[in-house]
């Protein structure tokens, strides 16, 4: 099992999430980010499954295909390290480089857990204040 | 008003652009599909006006699906969102008609823009110019009204030019139909299963305007981050309406002339020579003859749009059509707010309305018309219920210049009070407004140098002289608004 290799893709001083440009985006609508989040949340954890599939079965179209959809539902979150992390997955796969795409879905698969996590506290954070 | 299908398998885009479409105008109604074979399908039986299509659709070629959705309906506006940048596919489409791209993640201001711009070409394209009320058979066209020998005239000539291929020049006043008369140009001609595209020159700064005509290449200037590809070139085999072509820099007149004398030009930054076959309609409300004699305007270009003139006249000048444009107006307005209980107009108000002098011709006449709908408690619109400036009365806007000469600058109270006047022509009003303000101020700092003003202002000298004829700045001493 090859470790995960240090990923160019995905650098310390990323954020995990980030929120200012995601609002800017939208018009600083902080109530449309929530409802972004939440189906990144639903959505997110199955493109993750279907994508590792394909990679282990080795269809590398349909894989393809699954890391550049999570690389777009991950940037209209703001989630930049994922989105980043899947971009180079989907540029791999392009060219025929399985092997190396297979490496980097191992960090993915770590990013998406962090992105996830960040997510869902910033959502129960903000329905705190809410109530 | 209006359809957008939106093709995306990705949930989040679909919902950010519903929400962000219904925000910008609840009449829209927005269909959904997410897959190409979906997207197809809604395609045909909702009929849509706009389409958005993401680029990258599962197991479909982006290329492929354009063409698709061509096929139901030519010239449908079909907008690519793409995750790319610079994306090699969506400017292959663009060159072969794509509407334009955008650019995921999307930003909602872009979208929204987009949308407007591709509902607004669909609704000139596609909403037909009646010449008489019988060719009117549908209540969505916008009827070409009126009687008067003049306008027989103008329909005379629309109908002898439209189908050759000449550039045709209009003339007339501010809100008088220059546009209409464009607009049946084109459908009366041969090219009206081709697109129109219409550009106003006043509406962009000179480096925009060059690049909306031309297009430019990836770094031609600050902010050109991709290739665009400009009306001229979009357009290709239609028709191109230049609104306010006296505003046009001296550069983009060049431009122009060249086009219309070789059908070539190049993008903005580029060395790529690009032939295309565009006729023209130009429009203006400028006394070109003096601007070639001050020099602002280009005199073989003037040759060359000249070839066929036709003029509106304004409404002042054609009384006759007044009470035909008002039946009109009024049973287009009574239907669209839903005030079918007016009848029509009284025999005091008709005098009144008659004897107007109606700066804003037709324009202003349709505003004027939808304000006493609007504000009408009865079957019948009366004096009262018509605006101050149509009554005669003074109107309670400060145009007096200040004691210090200069014109009124308050943007915020000049806005509100002309949103309040419900005015149709409300960014060329404000326009003026800033400006003369501007030129003035200027003009007084460089104690009335032109050349200085120019520098100050970064714009041509031609541009600065033009606007003092215009605002009649008057360049004694003290520079202020002439006092007459």
């Amino acid at each position: 099992m090859t470790k995960p290799r240090l990923d160019v893709a995905v650098s310390p001083e990323m954020q995990i999430v980030d929120v200012a440009s995601a609002l800017d985006r939208i018009g600083g609508d902080a109530e449309l980010f929530q409802e972004l989040a939440a189906i990144f949340i639903e959505d997110s954890p199955g493109l993750m499954a279907a994508l590792q599939r394909s990679l282990t079965e080795g269809n590398l179209p349909r894989a393809e295909h699954y890391a550049h959809g999570l690389k777009g539902i991950a940037a209209n979150v703001g989630g930049v390290r994922v989105e980043s992390c899947a971009r180079r997955i989907e540029q791999l796969l392009h060219s025929g480089e399985l092997e190396p795409a297979a490496d980097d879905a191992v960090t993915l698969a770590a990013e998406l857990d962090r992105l996830l996590t960040t997510l869902a506290a910033h959502t129960a954070e903000n329905a705190g204040r809410k109530a | 008003m209006g359809k957008i299908l939106v093709v995306d398998d990705d949930r989040s885009t679909l919902h950010l652009i519903e929400h962000s479409l219904s925000k910008a105008d609840a009449g829209l109604e927005i269909v959904t599909a997410r897959s190409a074979e979906e997207g197809l399908a809604r395609a045909r039986e909702s009929r849509p006006d706009v389409v958005l299509l993401d680029i990258m659709l599962p197991g479909a070629s982006g290329l492929e699906v354009f063409q698709q959705f061509q096929e139901i309906e030519r010239h449908l506006p079909v907008i690519y969102m793409t995750s790319g940048a610079g994306s090699h596919t969506a400017i292959e489409a663009i060159e072969r008609g794509a509407f334009d791209y955008l650019a995921k993640p999307l930003r909602l201001t872009q979208l929204n823009e987009q949308i407007l711009k591709a509902l607004e070409f669909r609704r000139m394209m596609k909403v037909p110019v009646a010449l008489s009320a019988s060719e009117a058979s549908g209540s969505d066209a916008d009827l070409f009204v009126g009687r008067s020998p003049q306008m027989l005239e103008v329909f005379k000539s629309i109908g002898r030019v439209a189908k050759q291929n000449v550039t045709v020049l209009v003339r007339g006043e501010s809100g008088s139909g220059k546009e209409l008369v464009a607009r049946a140009l084109y459908q009366h001609s041969d090219r009206a299963n081709k697109p129109f595209m219409a550009v106003n020159c006043a509406a962009l700064p000179d480096t925009l305007l060059e690049s909306e005509l031309f297009g430019h290449e990836k770094g031609a200037f600050t902010g050109a981050d991709r290739r665009r590809i400009g009306k001229f070139e979009q357009c290709n085999g239609g028709t191109i309406f230049l609104d306010e072509v006296g505003d046009m820099s001296a550069l983009v007149q060049g431009k122009v002339l060249r086009l219309l004398q070789e059908q070539r030009f190049e993008r903005v930054g580029g060395n790529e020579t690009i032939a295309t076959d565009v006729r023209l309609v130009a429009a203006t409300n400028r006394p070109l003859e003096d601007m070639v004699e001050a020099g602002t305007f280009r005199a073989d270009l003037l040759y060359r749009l000249n070839g066929v003139t036709i003029h509106i006249l304004p409404l002042r000048e054609r009384v006759e059509d007044i009470p035909l444009l008002l039946q009109y107006f009024l049973n287009r307005t009574r239907t669209e707010l839903n005030k079918l209980e007016i009848k029509g107009i009284s025999p005091e108000a008709l005098e009144i309305l008659q004897s107007y002098a109606w700066p804003g011709n037709v324009r202003e006449l349709h505003s004027v018309v939808r304000q006493a709908v609007l504000k009408a408690t009865g079957p019948v619109i009366i004096p009262d219920m018509l605006p101050a400036e149509v009554l005669g009365k003074p109107v309670t806007r400060s145009r007096e210049p200040a004691a210090s000469g200069l014109p009124d600058a308050d943007l915020q109270g000049f806005i509100e009070q002309r949103l309040q006047c419900e005015s149709t022509n409300l960014y060329a009003e404000t326009l003026e407004m800033m400006e003369r303000y501007l030129l003035t101020r200027v003009l007084r700092q460089t104690e009335g140098n032109q050349k200085q003003a120019s520098e100050i202002l970064g714009i041509t000298r031609g541009k600065v002289r033009d606007r003092i004829a215009a605002f009649e700045i008057s360049l004694d001493r003290t520079v202020g608004i002439r006092e007459e």
